[in-house]
């Protein structure tokens, strides 16, 4: 029987993000970016300041959705929070939090705490900072930031906690020569986000930089207070880290350089390392030289995987969904040297309008015909989008895993969500990283 | 002895009452099983403790939305910032690859879509994105139902959500259904368990038209996998019975009809208590609490007790003798591996589940021949020591604890009580330590066969595993060795689990 209803739907998709509702939303809140990078920090301890299922969202739904990556320090259910109840909703919640401050200070091992307080808190106006700076006497720092689930996406979080950094904690330090900042990937929300910090830390280190990655190494506090020592901040992102960055260089007078999309095998790698090293002003021979070499061996590495693009998939059509660094990236590398064929790409993270040009750009001199770009943050949308185009091989996150291969497409999940995948060290980034999407596409489908 | 009393619940009120005033539930405990014993008999209570410290857990809107989004006609609404439905976002796809042979509907589609709240609704109120998420849900999928599942932020600003389904229902065929999940609202979130069953039966279950004589209910959270299901399945057949598995991966319309059942039985006393009173008062659905269907003792009684309601005495006494004596010879056999994989000794095993497993593991545990170190459960309810009085006079002593599955005293108990084996939510993550871990059930995106654990045959699934677990440790033994832990030391040199529990 036919559902009749009265009321019409409206179109949604030209609405402004945060005035629409959301179907498998691609990303998650404030609180969630923000203790994704603080909990991948090594020995800065979380301390949450919202509902008791928050941490379970935040610090394991969304931790198994970007690659199945486990708890690890302390995460999870593991991280201290002070689970709000009616109580503190109706009496405050900041005895409850100071309590809960003292008692991870004691009890859990850690060189800096940090409050994360989320909706509840914001909402019943609990002072966060006074609470946190009741500590200042502790050997160890404790900061709180106020990242409300309803104040932005996972990428909001993630400069909301840099941004606390650079102000309550780093301070000026002479300038260490070589010294390079990393921002701009977010734990999770790039589900390779420690395989691509590891690939783009290597490739840096060959030029002889020294590279404060902070997030995902050991280098814990002693990094992030080494925020004012480097020499230049590097952002891959369209984006995300922009903000971070300019602060840096406002309060420590330390440039920036943006590369707008994760750099994937030779060409884009070896434009990356040249940026970079143009910023610091290496000697051309040096970087020159290294490039040379690193391509021999990226273009090698082409040359042998690429007897069986040839043959199993030419031209292959692709559509592909995913956050816009990642989905740049990859279709550049997959269009531009390994003879692929984008049909579509749909961005789902939300940038903001004013970089979509430039994203656009990026997708126009690919291989080939440049696809059709589409901004999409719903995922009942993208699949509408995505029964209109042609391609055989789809890489998107794993809520699209089953439209594709009940039509037989070639799946392959690249992005958040990624509930089907595990990725400790995977990257598609640096030299390395584009062969290995190939290795990784035709070996789903290559028989027997 | 006291008797637990029970009031009758109010049916029409816009959501359940939390748990800790209805049952004068708790979560913090730690003693030994004969402390509990006595003062139960001795009419002490329960004691309600706050903690100064607490590690996250689950919150009322994460204990429910995981479990009603499986209802397969359905849509389910998350009322909250965009966050609130992270847990909820590969479940669309988390079954597509069971097999038809195990079970899974030829079709369904789940679906969830988050009203996705943000700074201007917390300003200007919610009910506008809900009513478009409403709106939204009905013309893609064309539901038999949409559950709205209500958050801290709804609750917080005070939504109506009521005043928006009451204003929209009228216009659209699917049956709206809120469900008071805020997470505030109680300490004890399997309170979300009654809300979303007080909801159900509210707002979708229906008079029953016919008695159906042979259709029994059976709770089934995720716990009760697809292969339970086939085995429970193929059991019922023997004898004449169908199952209808509630809430979780029902139609609407099985919903609807849980009214015309013979009884309603359990296999999660957490999940199904509020749901079994809920149906008994309102349309007389006989319901039994306990035992679960795990290990042989335990499943022979929980089916008499279906029996009781039934009609089907002799055909299942019939069962059960059938289904014993050919589990026990492989019983008999797996026991003397799991002693040998031991060199001997008898291994101990620490259960921290929900508390129908809590209270009836340590009967199958005695059945596998391991002794139970200690029994950690999430909260304890009236009813249950009611149990473990019976479990105690069986069995004799071991440790109990409560905590929601804090993992800081699990830690604490682990550490001090050094058991072979520790079974729990895999969710709290490897407790790095000379001795093994397995999770206490299996779930039901897991269809593999050795996923039946339930019933007389699962205990057979369940010790292959222990059996195996028990003989390699390497996992939790080079993580204890190779990865720093988060505790400093001197909390596992003090001796109190529940030290930063307070008493009001």
């Amino acid at each position: 029987m036919a559902n009749i209803s009265l009321v019409k739907k409206e179109d949604l998709t030209e609405q402004p993000s945060d005035q629409r509702c959301l179907e498998a939303p691609k990303y998650t809140c404030s609180l969630g970016g923000a203790l994704a990078v603080i909990t991948n920090i090594n020995r800065i301890i979380p301390i949450i300041h919202a509902g008791a299922g928050c941490g379970q969202n935040q610090l394991l739904s969304f931790r198994m959705a970007g690659g199945l990556q486990g708890i690890g320090y302390i995460s999870g259910v593991n991280a201290p929070s002070t689970n709000m109840s009616e109580n503190e909703v109706v009496f405050g919640g900041e005895t409850r939090l100071r309590d809960q401050v003292r008692a991870t200070l004691d009890l859990i091992d850690g060189d800096a705490y940090f409050v994360v307080a989320g909706c509840i808190s914001n909402m019943i106006g609990d002072d966060i900072d006074s609470v946190a700076r009741e500590f200042a006497e502790e050997p160890t720092p404790v900061l709180a930031v106020n990242a409300s689930g309803f104040s932005g996406n996972s990428n909001t979080g993630y400069e909301l906690v840099f941004e606390t950094f650079i102000r309550k904690l780093v301070k000026p330090k002479p300038k260490v020569k070589g010294l390079v900042n990393i921002l701009g990937i977010v734990p999770y929300q790039d589900v390779f986000w420690r395989g691509n910090l590891r690939a783009i830390k290597e490739a840096l280190q060959k030029l002889g930089l020294k590279v404060n990655q902070f997030v995902g190494d050991a280098s814990g506090l002693e990094g992030i207070k080494n925020i004012s020592a480097a020499e230049l901040s590097i952002v891959i992102s369209p984006w995300v880290g922009v903000k971070t960055a300019k602060l840096i260089e406002e309060k420590f007078d330390v440039p920036y350089v943006t590369f707008p999309f994760l750099p994937s095998g030779p060409i884009d790698t070896s434009a990356f390392v040249r940026a970079v090293a143009q910023k610091l002003k290496i000697p051309k021979a040096k970087y020159e030289k290294l490039i040379a070499e690193e391509e021999a061996e990226a273009y090698n590495d082409l040359n042998i995987a690429g007897d069986s693009c040839a043959q199993f998939g030419p031209a292959l059509p692709f559509n592909i969904i995913a956050g816009a660094s990642t989905a740049v990236g990859i279709t550049r590398y997959l269009t531009k040297l390994a003879g692929f064929t984008a049909t579509q790409v749909i961005i789902n993270d939300d940038p903001p309008e004013e970089v979509r040009e430039e994203i656009i750009k990026n997708l126009q001199d690919v291989g080939g015909l440049p696809p059709k770009v589409v901004f999409e943050i719903d995922s009942w949308e993208i699949r509408q989008h995505l029964k209109k185009s042609n391609f055989r091989l789809l890489l998107a996150t794993s809520q699209e895993r089953f439209l594709a291969e009940s039509e037989g497409k070639i799946f392959l999940n690249v992005s958040f969500p990624a509930n089907s995948r595990l990725v400790v060290r995977e990257t598609y980034a640096g030299y390395g990283g584009g062969v290995a999407i190939i290795e990784h596409v035709l070996s789903k489908f290559i028989v027997p | 002895m006291p008797q637990f009393k029970e009031e009758k619940l109010d049916l029409d009120s816009k959501t359940s009452p939390k748990r800790e005033d209805r049952l004068g539930t708790i979560k913090n405990y730690a003693g030994s099983l004969s402390d509990l014993v006595e003062d139960y008999k001795s009419g002490k209570g329960l004691e309600w403790r706050n903690r100064t410290f607490e590690q996250s857990g689950g919150c009322l809107l994460t204990q429910t939305v995981m479990r009603l989004v499986t209802i397969r006609d359905s849509i389910l609404i998350i009322h909250g910032p965009v966050g609130c439905s992270q847990g909820t976002n590969g479940y669309r796809e988390m079954f597509q690859k069971i097999p038809l042979a195990l079970g899974k509907p030829q079709e369904f589609e789940l679906a969830v879509l988050s009203s996705n709240l943000s700074e201007s609704d917390i300003v200007f109120g919610g009910e506008k994105k809900l009513r478009q998420a409403i709106i939204e849900a009905n013309a893609r999928y064309n539901p038999k139902s949409i559950i709205i599942a209500t958050s801290c932020a709804s609750g917080v600003m005070g939504d109506d959500i009521e005043g928006v389904v009451d204003s929209i229902q009228p216009e659209i065929q699917a049956s709206l259904v809120p469900v008071h999940c805020e997470g505030f609202r109680s300490k004890i979130n399997q309170t979300a368990f009654d809300a979303s069953s007080h909801a159900i039966v509210k707002y979708l279950v229906k008079p029953p038209k016919k008695k159906q004589k042979d259709l029994v209910n059976i709770i089934a959270p995720f716990s009760v996998t697809w292969a339970d299901r086939v085995e429970i399945n193929r059991l019922f057949a023997k004898v004449g019975l169908r199952a209808n598995y509630v809430p979780d991966f029902a139609t609407t319309e099985e919903l609807e009809t849980m009214s015309e059942a013979a009884v309603t039985a359990p296999t999660c006393a957490s999940y199904g208590e509020y749901l079994q009173r809920a149906l008994f008062e309102k349309f007389g659905v006989p319901y039994f609490r306990e035992p679960g269907p795990l290990g042989l003792q335990n499943t022979a009684d929980w089916f008499r007790e279906i029996a009781k309601h039934t009609g089907k005495e002799k055909e299942i006494e019939a069962l059960i003798e059938e289904e014993i004596s050919i589990v026990t010879p492989l019983l008999e056999e797996l026991k003397k591996n799991l002693k040998a994989s031991m060199n001997g000794k008898e291994a101990s095993i620490f259960v921290a589940a929900g508390q129908l497993r809590i209270a009836f593991i340590p009967r199958l545990a005695a059945e596998l021949g391991i002794k139970v170190a200690a029994i950690s459960s999430r909260e304890i309810d009236p009813y249950i020591v009611e149990d473990l009085v019976k479990v105690h006079e069986e069995l004799g002593d071991f440790e109990v604890h409560s905590s929601d599955e804090q993992p800081f005293e699990h830690s604490h108990m682990l550490n001090r009580l050094k058991p072979d084996l520790y079974t729990g939510c895999p969710f709290m993550g490897v407790y790095k330590r000379e001795g093994s871990q397995v999770r206490n059930h299996s779930f039901r995106s897991d269809f593999s066969i050795p996923a039946n654990q339930f019933v007389f045959r699962g205990i057979l699934n369940y010790g292959y595993i222990v059996q195996r677990s028990l003989q390699n440790q390497s996992l939790t033994r080079t993580l204890h060795a190779k990865t720093p832990s988060p505790y400093k030391s001197w909390w596992y040199e003090q001796p109190d689990a529940l030290a930063y529990s307070k008493a009001l």
